[in-house]
C-alpha cells in the first residue's frame, strides 16, 4: 500500500513476510512505537517487523492511514459530527473480519502501541464472547485445553460465585 | 538498524508469528492483562464473573483489577428462573460488596434489580458503599422483606396497607449523586422531609406516595438542578391540583397517577398544572383529570394520553378544555394523542372555537383512533392543520360505532394531505381489513409518500396476513416510489 502526496516524509515499513510498505509518516505516527523510535532517531528510513505478516500489516496501514485523515478530538472541541460517524463506521466496517486477523491486529496493535485500534479490537472481542457460554467462549478464543482449569477447580470456581452461573 | 522489539516503552509479549500457530496458541490469553482488562470491560457484571472458569489464565483475572468503573447486577436476566437460592445470595452480596469496596475508581454507575431477595439493611448497606464511590448513577429495584421493617427510615403502615419508605438522608446529600432511579416493590416513597439533592439531574421513582398537596413543589425546591423527573404510579392523597414549576425541568413524565382516599383509590384525579419554561419533553398517562400547560413555550414532544375508567359521557365543557390544552401545545414537533383524548375533541362540538387554528411545526403525529366517521373527522381536522406533517403514525382500534360509514370524498382527499407527509406508519395491526381503507386513500393521494410501515403486534397474523395485506395496498399503489415496509414488533 502506497501514498500519494510526494511532500511529505515517507517512511518504509517491512512485514515479516518480507513485503515493503512505503506510508506518510504522519500515518506511521498513529503507532507510539514507531512515533518514540522516530523521535528518538532510532528509526532508520525501513523498519522492519519481524512479526507482524504483510496481511495484518496491510489492515493496520488500512485503519491508521483513516485515522490519521480523521480529525483528532482534542484539536477542536467542535469538530463536525459527520466526521466522527464517518469513522465510527469505518472502524465498524473495518472489525468485519475473522477471530484469526482479529488476534493478529490484536498482537500487532499491541506491539506498535495504537491505542485505538487495540481498543477497537478488545471491542470486537468482547461482543462476539458477550452472552455465550463458558464453552463456547474457549472456542472463540481459542483456549489451549491444557490451560483448562481441572474439574474440581472449576466446581469450586463456579461456587464461589454460584449466583453468576445459571 | 535498531530492532523494533528492543525499543523501551514496549508492550511485553511474545515475539511468536500469530498466523504461524494459528490453531494451535490462544493469543489472546497470552496478552498482557490491560488488554485483557479492555475486553472484561465491555462485558456485563455477570459475564465477568464468569470468565474465572474459562482457563487458568482467567480464573482470577476478574479480581486483580480495578474493571468495576460500573457494576450492572440485573437477576431478571442473569438467572433462569429468576429467583436466587440463599447460597446463592451470600456469594453474590459478598460479591457486591468487594466490588464496591474496591476504591481505585470512582463509580459511574450502580444497577441493582433483585426484587425480594435482600432485607432492606442489606440493600442500605450497598446503597452507602455507592454512596461511597462517588457513584453518578444508582438505578435500584427492590422489594424489603416486610421482617426487615426495622431497618426503614420513617417506614410504618398506612392507609391500605401501604408503608412507604422516605429517601435516605445518605443518599439524598451524595455529592456525585446525578441520577437516581428508584423502584420499590409494595412500598411506597415519600417526598416528604427529605433534604436536597444538590446535583442530581435525572430523577425516577416508582409508586410515589404524596401525602401534602405541596410534597411534590417543595420537593422541586429542593432538586436545583434537575432536569428529568419520572414519576410512575404515584399515589396521592390530595384533592387539590398538584403544581409542577421549575425553571431547568426538561423532561416531565407522569404516569398512571392514583388518588387514595380513605384508603381507597379513588376514580378521579386531582389534576396538574405544568409551569417549566424549559420543558422539552412532556408525557401523561394515566386517568383523566385537569390538566394546565402554563409557560411551556419550548416544548417539543408532547405525549398526552388520559384515560377514563368509568367511561362517562364527555360533555362539550370537557372537550373545550381539551381543545384549549391542544391549543396551548400548537407549537410542539411531536404529539401523541390518545383515543380518549380524540373523543374530547370530537365533544366539542364547536371545532373552530378553541381548537387551535394551527401545528406550524409539528412533523410527527401519533393517533390512536377508529375508522369512525367521528374520529376520521378529527384526525382530518389535524391533518387539515398541520402543513408540516412528515410522519403519521396510526394506531387504529376497534369501531366504536358500527351503525356510522365513514367516507371521504375525492376533493376532500386531496385538501386535507398536506403536502410534506412523507412516512404513515400503522402500528399493531392485526389484520383487519377495514383498517387498510386509509392507507390506500394516504398512498392514492399522498404525493410526497416515501414510507408506509405495517407494523404488526401479533406473531401468528403476521404471518397469516401480512403477505396478503402487502399485496392489497400494492395494488392500489399509484406512484412507485412508496417503499412499503411489513414489520412484527413485540
Amino acid at each position: 500500500m502506497s501514498t500519494s502526496s510526494s511532500s511529505s516524509k515517507k517512511i518504509v515499513l517491512k512485514s515479516a513476510d518480507n513485503e515493503t510498505f512505503e506510508i506518510d509518516e504522519i500515518v506511521a505516527l498513529e503507532s507510539q512505537a514507531i512515533k518514540n523510535m522516530i523521535e528518538d532517531e532510532c528509526a532508520d528510513n525501513v523498519i522492519p517487523l519481524g512479526n507482524i505478516d504483510s496481511k495484518t500489516l496491510s489492515k493496520i496501514i488500512e485503519y491508521c492511514k483513516k485515522h490519521a485523515e480523521s480529525p483528532k478530538k482534542d484539536d477542536n472541541a467542535d469538530i463536525d459530527e459527520k466526521a466522527v460517524e464517518d469513522l465510527k463506521s469505518f472502524d465498524a466496517e473495518f472489525a468485519k473480519v475473522d477471530m484469526p486477523l482479529i488476534q493478529d491486529i490484536l498482537m500487532a496493535a499491541n506491539f506498535l502501541n495504537i491505542d485505538n485500534l487495540i481498543g477497537l479490537m478488545c471491542r470486537t472481542i468482547a461482543d462476539r464472547i458477550k452472552g455465550k457460554t463458558p464453552e463456547e467462549i474457549r472456542k472463540i478464543l481459542n483456549i489451549n485445553k491444557n490451560d483448562l482449569l481441572s474439574p474440581e477447580q472449576e466446581a469450586k470456581a463456579r461456587e464461589e460465585n454460584s449466583w453468576a452461573f445459571d | 538498524m535498531f530492532s523494533l522489539s528492543l525499543s523501551s516503552g514496549f508492550h511485553h509479549q511474545s515475539n511468536k508469528m500469530a498466523s504461524n500457530l494459528k490453531n494451535e496458541v490462544d493469543f489472546i490469553s497470552n496478552m498482557p492483562d490491560p488488554v485483557l482488562e479492555l475486553i472484561l470491560q465491555r462485558l456485563p457484571t455477570t459475564e465477568v464473573v464468569r470468565t474465572s472458569v474459562l482457563s487458568t489464565r482467567w480464573r482470577y483475572l476478574w479480581t486483580s483489577i480495578p474493571l468495576f468503573p460500573s457494576l450492572n447486577i440485573d437477576f431478571y436476566h442473569a438467572l433462569r428462573p429468576p429467583y436466587i437460592t440463599n447460597k446463592q445470595a451470600k456469594p453474590l452480596i459478598k460479591f457486591v460488596s468487594w466490588a464496591l469496596a474496591n476504591k481505585t475508581v470512582d463509580l459511574d454507575s450502580f444497577r441493582l434489580c433483585c426484587v425480594g431477595y435482600f432485607g432492606f439493611s442489606t440493600v442500605e448497606m450497598l446503597i452507602k458503599a455507592a454512596v461511597n464511590r462517588n457513584v453518578k448513577s444508582l438505578d435500584l429495584k427492590f422489594y424489603p422483606k416486610p421482617t426487615m421493617f426495622d431497618g426503614l427510615i420513617g417506614g410504618y403502615w398506612f392507609d391500605n396497607c401501604v408503608s412507604f419508605l422516605g429517601l435516605p438522608d445518605y443518599l439524598v446529600s451524595c455529592k456525585s449523586l446525578e441520577s437516581l432511579r428508584l423502584s420499590v416493590y409494595q412500598h411506597a416513597i415519600s417526598l416528604d422531609g427529605c433534604k436536597r439533592f444538590e446535583r442530581l439531574k435525572v430523577l425516577e421513582l416508582n409508586n410515589v406516595y404524596c401525602y401534602e398537596g405541596d410534597s411534590v413543589e417543595t420537593f422541586l425546591e429542593k432538586c436545583p438542578l434537575l432536569e428529568d423527573l419520572s414519576l410512575i404510579d404515584c399515589l396521592i392523597r390530595i384533592e387539590d391540583p398538584i403544581c409542577i414549576s421549575s425553571s431547568k425541568l426538561k423532561t416531565l413524565i407522569i404516569r398512571n397517577w392514583k388518588n387514595v382516599l380513605y384508603g381507597n383509590i379513588a376514580d378521579f384525579w386531582c389534576g396538574l398544572k405544568v409551569c417549566c419554561p424549559k420543558l422539552l419533553n412532556f408525557e401523561y398517562v394515566g386517568r383523566r383529570g385537569e390538566l394546565i400547560l402554563e409557560d411551556v413555550d419550548s416544548l417539543k414532544k408532547a405525549v398526552i394520553h388520559p384515560e377514563d375508567m368509568l367511561q362517562q359521557k364527555i360533555s362539550p365543557t370537557l372537550g373545550k378544555t381539551v381543545s384549549k390544552l391542544l391549543g396551548g401545545i400548537s407549537h410542539v414537533d411531536s404529539l401523541s394523542l390518545n383515543l380518549y383524548f380524540v373523543q374530547c375533541i370530537d365533544a366539542t362540538n364547536d371545532p373552530q372555537g378553541d381548537f387551535p387554528a394551527s401545528f406550524p411545526n409539528l412533523k410527527t403525529l401519533e393517533l390512536t383512533t377508529t375508522i369512525d366517521a367521528f374520529t376520521m373527522k378529527v384526525l382530518i381536522h389535524i391533518l387539515r392543520c398541520s402543513p408540516n406533517l412528515e410522519c403519521l403514525r396510526l394506531i387504529i382500534q376497534k369501531e366504536l360505532l358500527t351503525s356510522e360509514h365513514w367516507e371521504l370524498d375525492e376533493v376532500e382527499a386531496r385538501g386535507l394531505l398536506t403536502r410534506h407527509l412523507k412516512r404513515v406508519e400503522f402500528l399493531e395491526l392485526n389484520g383487519e381489513e377495514h383498517k387498510l381503507g386509509i392507507a390506500r386513500l394516504l398512498l392514492e393521494h399522498g404525493y410526497e409518500l416515501k414510507e408506509m410501515v405495517f407494523s404488526w403486534s401479533n406473531e401468528v397474523s403476521y404471518h397469516e396476513k401480512s403477505g396478503e395485506t402487502m399485496n392489497e395496498v400494492s395494488e392500489c399503489h399509484k406512484s412507485s416510489t412508496v417503499k412499503l415496509i411489513a414489520l412484527l414488533k413485540d
